[in-house]
């Protein structure tokens, strides 16, 4: 009776909120959940653990809301939790048989691991990574004249193996074996096996060229051989850039952060710079405010807006917050000029630069520092460009944070294995240099538009050292469209171009191999302009010219490149898996090549050409649009690559038989040219971006503080620099426009922030902060932005590369690109290819997804 | 048996409160808990439910009770709480010594599986309890609130009460309790205190001001069966976890 009456209490509650229908769906899916789970409100608060809500194992259902096919969903999803094992459960499992092998291994039992493996497999495997281990753990070349002795031995070895002639049997034999051998050892840790996959590659890839210079080119056909030596040079070109890449992060340094004296009268005195030019001055104040709240001697630590806008509302703020404020009569040489004329005025040790958008966290400073106590010859620190809004492509293509971005290669991997060969460059930003060397190279250099990184290569001249500190302690604004991220990417080319003629680093004095290696690369990598258009070019030679550019059967073509592609891949994703997919590259250049071509070939002639662009950023995008003027080169080159392959498929029926192998391989070819040149339309579909400051997605507790000082717990899920996400846990206690406190946590204080709601829906809120001064603004930075673990594991979503399913998803991008490429040629089309959408959508929708994959509720504040 | 003696550094800084809460945030994690009120104010029943009118309890005119089953109530959850009773008059100071040791022996009787945590609300002026509790507890939680009274009370408590209080295998830690973080003036004693004390004197989970503590209490429930969502039980429970390690009762 007491229990008819707790429901009927109930269902007078959620009736207050909803119709009859959902009521009743509501009340008993919470039945359900208490009676599947044993779990009601009390559980739930005990265990942080997400496996006691019904939402766990059912991601796509939303309970709150039923829908019509929802007991559709909840059947398959149990029946498949019954019956298969979930991702995570099969995770668990193999970490568990990791953990077992690493144990066994130390006992070094070859006979009790792999379970599926035969014996002899398992045999040689253990005994595989038993030799490698031996390897890490010692010298195991004693002396010099040996290891000087295999080494000439080895690479004999290696030249024979590249240039040996054999047929097509021979060598696909030969390639069957190295690529077993690389996926054999693809799945073993630790670096020897990598570079053995990397030693694999280069031989491949060596070998595959060999062939191509020497039997490929058929001189007897002057047109033919023209093309064919186009195609060979940006093979080349494709060749080195892959050796010298391996070169570069084959050994990440991987450094810490070096203590600084625990005396901390001993720290230097230090300048900031935060260069602006035409910035709003919402953007520049989080910067200004983050950096007054740096950890560090207050009397030691000066800041400066350098702002070469000259604008009297900066200078008023400046005087607010009490930092300097440095103006100068012209704005010659942009960027660079604008630090140089500072550098002469200020008087600090070290300065540190910030883009005007980088808001430092508050112990950037005592986690650099150290290392210039380290090293006496230590000219620079660089730490990661970290960025907190989507980039274009992440935002285009709605793959933020759950995919590596484009610019975590080079910050996540290639600057540290530059620092290996001291070779780690200044970036423009989120970086501390030293007084002393920088004027000795006469400030930051202004010969070229990328001072930052020919600064670096000037102080490496003069030999002095550089570090990288893979930490982000910094964080800014992405580009905002694909317009701006090309105007970006198209300075850094031609400044690369510049540099590689004026101050070769090939040529000159003062640096080490390495340091030549690591430079040239990040030169040669921005010419990739001219041989990429010739990649997405190359198969139209024959399907519409009846070239024959590689002069050799197919099947030896496919014998030498196919192997050749396949050992690349497999090295990349196993040296740059965790920082760049699979494929992805191929995306990004094929979007940047045109544009790159043009001024980098032009820097290369008449290297003193070329101005300074500023990148724009916190701007906002109103409505999707797409961006012609930025694709309409692609849409030549995709309308080419359609008639090519339409004249392949003719050719495929009617054409003669001898040819069929050929015309396969350029339509494949030129298949997959078309997916890459799908996916740069998709990205140049500008997704609307509306909120003027970029919300951070958090998950951290904290608790709110009603008028009536009512203390509730609850979750923060987003912030920005003026307003924030917050989730209660159990009801909602507010109405639209209450004023209330948002305490947060930062080390061990808290702090109550003012701020007013704006919007509710769940138990969700959205909130505006109302900071009654700056003393409070910088404390609600310092909980935030500036936190000193503020980046550290942004990626919460380290998803390994997994080749195949990267394919898959730039295939699905390329098509994405071609759909909306279709609705802007034949509006009428949209409503088919909408109800195709939605129909796939619903199918998708009602099969079984992987527990815990439920989509957050969207945030709400302005 | 733990006995953990919940202590004001002066009077209103929610000794009592805190005493309930913790108890029953740690029956929560299945420990068999008692609250025991030592307080003649005879509160600590009130966050449990029991009628303000009823005068059973520990003392009945003046006299320790002879079996513990006349004076242990149990709540929905299982906590076991014993009221201190109401009494008409003081008792004789002369022997609260030999009542204490009475109780004591009861308390030993009192048959449980896992090891017995007591949670005892103590009263501020009474000398002689606070010795008896320096030679028998394990931990003393004392309480103070962020505010300027609390400068002058830590002075005196770190002359005075402090070299009294110390035994060996009796811990102390501070606890600050009505933490206003949207106030100017406590967050910044907040900040001094801890900056100034040893930080290893502090519980390092405070009690942030919460309308739901007091609300709790004139419904005469505990805060996490007056509202489950509110910031208080987050902190209770934290604390009842951290306690759990110090006293090594981990489950």
């Amino acid at each position: 009776m007491r229990w008819f009456m707790q429901l009927g209490e109930q269902w007078r509650e959620v009736r207050r909120k909803q119709s009859r229908l959902s009521s009743a769906f509501y009340l008993f899916w919470l039945y359900f959940e208490v009676t599947l789970l044993n779990s009601g409100a009390s559980e739930q608060f005990d265990h942080a653990d997400q496996r006691l809500r019904l939402n766990y194992w059912f991601p796509h259902v939303n309970f709150q809301r039923p829908r019509w096919l929802d007991p559709i969903r909840v059947a398959l999803q149990a029946v498949w939790l019954l019956l298969f094992k979930t991702q995570q459960e099969r995770a668990d499992g193999l970490s568990q048989r990791a953990a077992e092998r690493t144990s066994i291994l130390q006992r070094l039992n070859p006979w009790h691991h792999r379970k599926l493996a035969s014996k002899p497999v398992k045999f040689a495997t253990s005994g595989f990574e038993r030799f490698f281990l031996a390897l890490l753990g010692r010298e195991w070349i004693p002396s010099q004249t040996l290891r000087i002795l295999i080494t000439v031995g080895a690479a004999l070895l290696v030249a024979l193996v590249i240039s040996l002639p054999m047929d097509a049997t021979d060598q696909g034999l030969m390639l069957l074996f190295f690529w077993a051998l690389a996926l054999w050892v693809r799945n073993l840790q630790g670096r020897i096996p990598m570079l053995l996959m990397v030693l694999l590659s280069v031989i491949v890839s060596t070998r595959y060229l060999f062939w191509r210079v020497t039997q490929t080119i058929n001189w007897d056909v002057p047109f033919d051989a023209a093309l064919g030596i186009l195609l060979l040079v940006a093979e080349s070109y494709a060749w080195l850039i892959l050796v010298l890449g391996y070169i570069q992060t084959v050994w990440p340094l991987e450094r810490r952060v070096a203590q600084l004296p625990a005396d901390s009268s001993l720290w230097p005195s230090i300048d900031v710079y935060i260069p602006s030019y035409n910035e709003p001055l919402s953007v520049v104040r989080s910067t200004v405010v983050a950096a007054t709240a740096m950890d560090w001697p207050k009397d030691r630590l000066n800041i400066y807006v350098l702002d070469d806008g000259k604008r009297p509302d900066f200078k008023a703020f400046c005087e607010e917050v009490g930092v300097g404020y440095i103006v100068r009569a012209d704005n010659s040489h942009a960027k660079a000029g604008n630090l140089n004329h500072a550098l002469k005025i200020t008087s600090g040790d070290y300065i540190t630069i910030f883009d005007c958008d980088h808001i430092p966290s508050r112990g950037f400073l005592q986690l650099t520092v150290g290392w210039f106590f380290q090293d006496p010859k230590l000219a620079l620190v660089q730490t990661p460009h970290h960025f907190f809004s989507a980039d274009p492509f992440e935002r285009n293509l709605s793959v933020f944070r759950s995919r590596p971005n484009e610019g975590e290669l080079f910050y996540g991997l290639i600057q540290d294995g530059n620092d290996m060969w001291n070779a780690s460059f200044f970036c423009g930003s989120c970086a501390i240099l030293k007084r002393g060397p920088l004027e000795e190279v006469g400030g930051i250099a202004v010969e070229t538009v990328t001072e930052d990184a020919h600064t670096a290569l000037k102080l490496h001249r003069l030999g002095y050292n550089s570090a990288y500190l893979n930490i982000p302690l910094a964080a800014g604004l992405a580009t905002e469209s694909l317009s701006a991220h090309i105007g970006q990417r198209i300075r850094w080319a031609r400044g690369m171009a510049q540099i590689f003629r004026l101050d070769n680093p090939l040529r000159g004095k003062g640096l080490n191999w390495g340091q030549r290696i690591c430079y040239a690369n990040a030169m040669l990598y921005f010419l990739n302009g001219i041989p990429r258009t010739i990649f997405l070019l190359a198969p139209l030679a024959f399907l519409l010219l009846h070239s024959y550019i590689v002069f050799a059967p197919a099947v030896m073509i496919a014998m030498y490149a196919i192997p050749h592609l396949i050992h690349a891949n497999l090295a990349n994703s196993r040296a740059q898996g965790n920082y760049r997919h699979s494929f992805w590259a191929e995306m990004y250049e094929t979007v940047l090549a045109w544009y790159i071509l043009r001024p980098t070939t032009v820097a290369l002639f008449a290297p003193k050409h070329g101005k300074f662009n500023v990148t724009a950023k916190g701007g906002t995008i109103e409505k999707d649009y797409f961006d012609l003027n930025i694709s309409w080169p692609y849409l030549i080159l995709i309308g080419l690559s359609f008639i090519g392959a339409g004249f392949g498929i003719y050719s495929l029926i009617y054409g003669p038989r001898d040819e069929l192998v050929t015309v396969t391989l350029n339509l494949f070819w030129i298949t997959y040219n078309l997916f890459i040149l799908g996916g740069a339309l998709a990205v140049a579909e500008e997704a609307k971006q509306i909120r003027a400051s970029h919300r951070i997605r958090v998950d951290r507790p904290i608790s709110i503080m009603t008028a009536s000082e009512h203390s509730y717990a609850a979750e923060l899920i987003d912030f920005a620099s003026s307003g924030a996400g917050i989730r209660f846990y159990d009801e909602l206690p507010l109405a639209p426009d209450d004023s209330i406190h948002v305490v947060m946590h930062h080390g061990t204080t808290r702090h109550g922030f003012p701020a007013r709601v704006v919007s509710m829906r769940g138990l969700t809120i959205g909130v505006r902060f109302e900071f009654p001064d700056s003393a409070a603004e910088r404390a609600f930075l310092r909980a935030t932005f500036a936190r000193a673990d503020a980046w550290v594991g942004w990626r919460f979503n380290e998803t390994k590369d997994q080749p195949l399913s990267s394919l898959r998803e730039i295939l699905g991008i390329g098509l994405r690109g071609y759909q909306n490429l279709a609705v802007r040629l034949a509006p009428p089309l949209a409503p088919v290819l909408g109800l195709i959408n939605r129909g796939w959508g619903v199918i998708m929708s009602v099969l079984p997804q992987a527990p815990g994959t439920g989509e957050e509720d969207e945030s709400l504040g302005v | 048996m733990k006995l953990i003696a919940v202590k004001g550094l002066f009077g209103g800084a929610g000794t009592t409160t805190i005493a309930a809460n913790l108890a029953n945030a740690m029956r929560r994690r299945k420990h068999p808990v008692i609250a025991l009120d030592l307080c003649a104010t005879n509160s600590l029943r009130l966050h449990f439910g029991m009628p303000i009118g009823d005068p059973r309890g520990l003392f009945r005119s003046g006299r320790l009770v002879d079996d513990l089953r006349e004076a242990a109530f149990e709540t929905d959850n299982g906590l076991i709480y014993l009221p201190h009773g109401e009494i008409d008059e003081q008792p004789d100071r002369t022997d609260i010594e030999g009542i204490l040791g009475g109780l004591y022996e009861l308390l030993q009787r009192f048959e449980s599986p896992q090891e017995l945590i007591v949670f005892i609300d103590v009263p501020n002026s009474e000398s002689t309890i606070l010795n008896w509790l320096t030679t028998h507890a394990e931990i003393m939680l004392h309480v103070l609130t962020p505010e300027p009274r609390a400068y002058p009370a830590l002075r005196y408590f770190s002359r005075i009460t402090w070299p009294q209080i110390q035994h060996q295998g009796l811990r102390h830690w501070l606890l600050l309790n009505q933490c206003a973080p949207h106030l100017e003036l406590s967050r910044d004693i907040a900040d001094l205190l801890r900056r100034e004390l040893d930080p290893h004197l502090l519980v390092p989970t405070f009690i942030q001001r919460d309308q739901h503590i007091p609300e709790a209490l004139a419904t005469q429930q505990t805060t996490f069966d007056f509202t489950i969502g509110a910031q208080a039980n987050v902190e209770f429970a934290a604390i009842a976890e951290w306690l759990e390690e110090r006293l090594e009762v981990k489950q």
